[in-house]
């Protein structure tokens, strides 16, 4: 596995590239490991990375049923942005963002994170209060987010149209938020997780759980039984499926998210811009593609697929705001299962299975957690204790009472 | 877009509904002796199975009234509906029999057979 540097490039740049190394391995499943983790998208593959680099634990498989990155951390829009109002989910994103500000040099990946800035625009009186309260939240826990005057939002967005049928009155702006590659986290993750010993097994479907006095003692899976001693689910859409298995159920609904791109077109967007209220967000792709996130479906579904209703009431406003978007052809539409818990809060937690963890309930708006939520629960499943940044996500939250709300707070744009 | 059948307005678009979720869930018999652990189970957590569900519709933007649907939540068909107090839809015998093609789990509510319905559940 040869390390990318500037060297590396010009000695493959002599050989015609035709003689990179693969990225990672292939290896056959083992028939034990100490500790493995169930799903081989960005949450779980950074998951199995932080345990072998930070906690020492290498003895590792990331099983995925289909290939990495293929569920929702390639379907979605994104955006790494940490401005929540709950001190529990501010510290959670916040981790992530201070991570992925730093992950291209630590995996020896470009994950191409680029901090341009976030714009939730307001569209109300109501608006401009909510994001009042939430932005002095936000600086109490020390994220910056900044409240901009009508005037400054049309500096930044020199192409929006304030006057539509819901009029901009200002927006809330995380300057040190923006994007990254999504293909390129999985990857960056998955190769450097490699590189410290952890075995990837793609098109690995876990079917059962072979569970003795209540303790997880290994998986059944389509490449066969596994033993391990620990499990971390990190499958997003499909943990209802997996809890089955365990034999409890979990508080969450999959339901379809959709995204679409347009044709790619010269820069015209540097920022993201998100709306709560006419519910949209932009943003402009290093290809030149605007990458445009639209609403979850209003009923449950494992199809993969968005309805054309969610589609088009993403467009119609979003026309309002930037006009010039009406004269784009759309490129690509896809849907991912996202699940979405009551509280639109995660769940990293312990289930009643002893020795099986789980990390799900990202909802709509997972992705800008990538790196933090790997780390705290490759940290909760090495030391066999919840991480405090993940320990007020528990199940536990939904028997006490102690939710963390963040379905007013964020609102319907993650 | 995805047409539903109200049992008392006849097909219309899905955008005229709205989805209220799993159905058949019972309120607990003996409310005044639930725990805290009892009232989180019944307000929060779901089945959410991947497969054939039962479902309260309402039709929100039409008569307002609420009905039960039989759905497959995999490929999004609707295979029946029924009028609340009525006997649930059952599952049509054609796609029975194009399932059993496919491994998609059925509930035990809808007449099939979830793959994990050998389990015993776990006491917490």
């Amino acid at each position: 596995m040869s390390f990318y540097s500037l060297w590396s490039l010009l000695r493959h740049s002599c050989t015609g590239h035709g003689n990179w190394s693969r990225a990672w391995r292939s290896p056959s499943l083992r028939s034990s490991y100490d500790i493995i983790i169930v799903g081989g998208g960005g949450h779980g593959l950074a998951s199995a990375y932080y345990l072998a680099e930070e906690f020492g634990v290498r003895n590792v498989a990331v099983i995925e049923k289909g290939w990495l990155g293929g569920g929702n951390t390639g379907r979605n829009t994104t955006i790494v942005r940490s401005g929540y109002l709950q001190d529990a989910s501010a510290l959670m994103y916040q981790h992530g963002l201070e991570l992925f500000s730093r992950l291209s040099s630590k995996l020896n990946f470009n994950v191409m994170f680029s901090a341009r800035g976030v714009l939730q625009l307001a569209h109300s009186v109501h608006d401009l209060q909510e994001q009042s309260r939430r932005a002095g939240a936000c600086r109490l826990n020390g994220i910056d987010i900044e409240l901009l005057s009508v005037d400054r939002v049309k500096d930044m967005l020199p192409e929006i149209n304030l006057h539509g049928r819901f009029p901009v009155m200002g927006a809330a702006y995380q300057s040190d938020a923006g994007n990254a590659r999504h293909d390129g986290v999985a990857w960056g993750y998955a190769r450097a997780a490699d590189r410290l010993g952890v075995d990837i097994i793609q098109n690995c479907e876990v079917r059962d759980m072979l569970i003795r006095d209540g303790k997880i003692e290994g998986l059944v899976t389509s490449l066969g039984d596994v033993r391990c001693g620990r499990v971390g689910v990190v499958a997003s859409g499909h943990s209802s499926v997996l809890a089955a298995m365990g034999g409890f159920r979990l508080p969450m609904t999959s339901v379809a998210l959709q995204a679409l791109v347009s044709e790619p077109i010269k820069p015209v967007l540097d920022k993201v811009v998100m709306s709560n209220g006419v519910h949209v967000y932009l943003s402009q792709s290093d290809k030149g593609e605007l990458v445009i996130g639209a609403g979850a479906d209003q009923y449950s579904s494992y199809s993969q697929r968005g309805s054309f209703a969610s589609m088009d009431e993403i467009l119609s406003p979003l026309v309002e705001l930037f006009p010039y978007i009406s004269g784009l052809r759309m490129l690509r539409q896809w849907g991912g299962v996202v699940d979405i818990t009551p509280d639109r809060s995660p769940i990293l937690s312990r289930t009643p299975v002893e020795g099986l963890y789980f990390n799900c309930g990202w909802g709509t708006g997972g992705f800008k957690a990538t790196a933090g939520s790997g780390h705290v629960f490759a940290s909760s499943l090495a030391g066999d204790e919840m991480h405090p940044i993940a320990a007020p996500f528990s199940l536990d939250r939904f028997y006490s009472g102690l939710v963390i709300d963040e379905g007013s707070a964020a609102g319907v744009a993650h | 877009m995805l047409r539903v059948t109200c049992p008392w307005c006849g097909a219309r678009e899905q955008v005229e509904f709205s989805c209220h979720g799993e159905a058949g869930i019972a309120r607990p018999a003996d409310c005044s002796s639930l725990d805290d652990r009892g009232w989180g189970e019944y307000v929060f957590f779901k089945e959410n199975a991947k497969g054939i569900t039962l479902e309260r519709w309402e039709h929100i933007h039409g008569c307002r009234r609420w009905f039960i649907a039989l759905r497959d939540n995999v490929t999004d068909c609707f295979l029946g509906f029924s009028k609340p107090g009525e006997d649930f839809p059952q599952v049509p015998s054609s796609y029975r029999q194009a399932l059993s093609c496919a491994s998609i789990p059925m509930p035990r509510s809808a007449g099939g057979y979830g793959k994990n319905d050998k389990k015993v559940v776990l006491k917490r």
